[in-house]
């Protein structure tokens, strides 16, 4: 991908492009919010990551004007204030994610892919998803695995419905809290794990190939590998 | 902070009538004690008039009988040209009280001797007779000849008996005019009070710019006013520069920790599969455990500075069903009974925040209760508040430390060695404090019984809003970004 990142601290934004650079994707700086619209206005960049707190044009002003001008290109703010109402306040403002500092790179790069498909139209308005023979019925809000239907919960339903939008990517435990509970604060113990087992209990019975899989220190990915 | 429930509304106009009954009381009592005081006053200046009349009447007919004797006093008071003065009534009475002169006709019993002594006597005037009361001075001139002369006392009476209606008509008039001008006088007094409760509710529901007006009067009103809005200052200062180094501190903690996690990874990236991972992997962990440290005290701080304008209408019964969802699993796997037990119990709050210590409730209990154990989780309505409740059958909590679990960083586990930081429940407390509603710990014979009490939602404003839950879409989870919604329900 082809990145640009805006975010007034130098150390910081150092440290997160070259972190980017060693998973293979390019990463443009703006220190300032000037800096940071007008790189976003002349080149074509696949995301942008924008900080909230900026010298001279904060965040969502440069959010704004970029909408303004009608570029839709995905913007994920990062912020340190991580409250429900600053998420919101950056989501209506038009931005495609939130993610709250500190992240992690796996964090940044599962939520840049997913919301670079959605700007691609990968995703595209339909009744049904399916992956492998896994198939999920939107309108009916039902779920078959070849012959078998599989009886969900509301939340499992919500989850799989996520996975299924983001198959083949990895997605994390804190985008699966967002998607299903729209959390923003983090339950602990391990409340995802719990729910993303019973979920994997009900889609891959015995004799299945497995669809649901870990993927270490990052989240889950559904895939039929 | 919500606006405090009007329960004086019930009498809007208590204590303006009060103001004003007071002011009557003073005034009826001012006015008896004027018309008592006036009253006694002129019936003595009557009664020395009288005296001296009835004494200057009863000398100068002595006289007469000194100069002329019994049968010269009898011819001159049967004469024509003696009526005397109007109201007085004479009688010459021999010694056995036989009349010869005068219009008493026969000598009144009681009145035998002595100075001025009321009593009744027959009295002939204008050729008929009746029984007058008089009050008369009576002389005794000699052996054959006793002297009556009185005054007929109706007038007095009558003055008697005005005095009680004059004070009828004047406490009358004083109630009404004290009662109803009293009230006027004193609603400004309440319409003052009246105003500044309204704003101070309006302040405690967020406004934090509502201030008392101050009138040109410069009278104690205003003195109040502006006490009350220094005090309003005051707080909208606090409350603001709570938020703003909330914020502050927010950016300025994260910014460093931000580098250094991005160090950390970059580092892990670049190890490979290094020895040195492993100590970067534990570094990073204890970074993990650095920050859940510190998010939970900016979720406290900000909790703290939580204002009523960003409460809607809720029911703690969705919040405790989202919980259940999330944490039923979870209970399940370690062998607990997580029971659920859900009434309606609408009131206004902050979705987020109240699910959040809802969790966190459910977290602890599952946390220190032990497999086997019940943990039931309940909401419903009692004695006017609504309530969420979490019990367990667990070891629970000593009652002489429920209030230490609630400061921060309180542990009661003396080893530490349970995961947590210690600012779970002292959330709850801070979300049931700014919702104006209280956390109660309590012994659940055995275990831990933690209830949280939040103002009821009346119930104009419940059917007003009931719509809103009930009608939102149950799912957007195809979004990466799903679109902002209240906690409803949930319907598959």
């Amino acid at each position: 991908m082809k990145l640009l990142l805006i975010e007034d601290d130098a150390s910081t934004a150092r440290y997160v492009r070259e972190g980017l650079a060693e998973l293979g994707h390019a990463c443009d700086w703006g220190q300032t919010g000037l800096d940071g619209l007008s790189a976003a206005l002349t080149n074509v960049y696949d995301a942008i990551i924008l900080d909230r707190n900026l010298p001279q044009l904060d965040g969502l002003s440069v959010l704004q004007a970029l909408r303004s001008e009608g570029h839709t290109t995905p913007v994920l703010i990062l912020s340190a204030l991580c409250q429900v109402d600053d998420r919101v306040k950056g989501l209506n403002a038009g931005s495609d994610d939130y993610l709250a500092k500190p992240f992690s790179f796996t964090e940044l790069i599962a939520r840049l892919v997913a919301i670079v498909r959605r700007g691609s139209g990968t995703v595209a308005a339909t009744t049904s998803l399916q992956i492998s023979d896994l198939e999920l019925d939107l309108l009916g809000r039902s779920a078959r695995r070849g012959v078998r239907r599989i009886e969900l919960l509301n939340k499992e339903y919500q989850l799989l419905e996520y996975f299924m939008r983001h198959a083949g990517q990895v997605v994390t435990r804190t985008m699966l809290l967002e998607a299903a509970w729209d959390y923003s604060f983090d339950p602990g113990s391990n409340v995802v794990d719990v729910h993303i087992s019973r979920l994997r209990a009900k889609l891959e019975h015995e004799g299945e190939s497995p669809l649901l899989h870990t993927v270490r220190g990052a989240g889950y990915q559904l895939d039929a590998r | 902070m919500t606006p405090v429930e009007p329960k004086s509304r019930r009498r809007p106009q208590a204590a303006a009538f009060r103001g004003a009954l007071w002011i009557t009381l003073i005034a009826v009592a001012t006015t008896v004690a004027a018309l008592t005081v006036q009253h006694f006053e002129t019936a003595r200046v009557l009664r020395v008039e009288l005296d001296y009349l009835l004494e200057g009447e009863a000398d100068a007919l002595v006289r007469r009988y000194r100069e002329g004797g019994r049968a010269a006093l009898a011819t001159y008071m049967n004469s024509e040209g003696f009526p005397g003065p109007p109201d007085v009534v004479y009688m010459l009475a021999d010694g056995s009280g036989r009349r010869l002169a005068g219009d008493v006709t026969t000598w009144p019993a009681a009145l035998s001797r002595g100075h001025v002594v009321p009593g009744s006597v027959e009295v002939r005037q204008g050729g008929r007779t009746q029984t007058r009361r008089i009050e008369g001075e009576v002389r005794t001139l000699g052996p054959d000849a006793r002297l009556l002369v009185g005054h007929l006392a109706d007038s007095r009476i009558a003055l008697g008996r005005r005095y009680w209606l004059s004070i009828a008509v004047s406490v009358l008039v004083t109630a009404v005019l004290g009662l109803g001008l009293g009230w006027l006088v004193s609603r400004r007094g309440v319409r003052v009070v009246h105003a500044a409760a309204d704003t101070g509710d309006r302040f405690l529901g967020g406004h934090l710019d509502e201030r008392l007006t101050i009138s040109n009067r410069d009278d104690e009103f205003d003195r109040l006013a502006e006490v009350v809005n220094a005090c309003f200052d005051e707080i909208e200062r606090m409350v603001r520069s709570l938020r703003a180094a909330t914020d502050g501190l927010a950016h300025d903690l994260k910014t460093p920790l931000t580098r250094i996690k991005a160090r950390l990874e970059l580092a892990m990236l670049r190890g490979q599969d290094g020895p040195e991972n492993v100590l970067l992997a534990e570094t990073a962990r204890d970074l993990e455990a650095l920050l859940d440290l510190i998010n939970g005290l900016l979720a406290l701080a900000r909790a703290d500075a939580t204002t009523a304008d960003s409460f809607v209408a809720l029911d703690l019964a969705w919040v405790a069903q989202e919980a259940y969802d999330l944490y039923a699993p979870l209970a399940e796997d370690a062998g607990q009974h997580l029971e659920l037990s859900l009434t309606p119990a609408p009131t206004r709050g902050v979705s987020s925040l109240l699910l959040h210590a809802a969790a966190n409730l459910i977290d602890n209990a599952i946390k220190h209760a032990p497999a086997g154990a019940t943990v039931a989780l309940g909401t419903g309505t009692r004695n006017g508040v609504a309530c969420l409740t979490v019990a367990d059958t667990g070891a629970g909590i000593a009652a002489e430390v429920h209030a230490l679990a609630l400061q921060r960083f309180s542990r009661l586990d003396e080893s530490r060695s349970t995961p947590g930081s210690g600012l779970g429940l002292s959330l709850v407390a801070t979300v049931a404090r700014v919702h104006r509603g209280q956390f109660v710990l309590a012994d659940n014979v055995p275990g831990l019984r933690a209830e949280l009490r939040l103002p009821l939602r009346s119930e104009q404003e419940a059917s007003g809003h009931r719509t809103l839950p009930l009608g939102a879409a149950p799912s957007s989870g195809g979004a990466a970004a799903p679109a902002w919604r209240r906690f409803g329900p949930d319907h598959v």
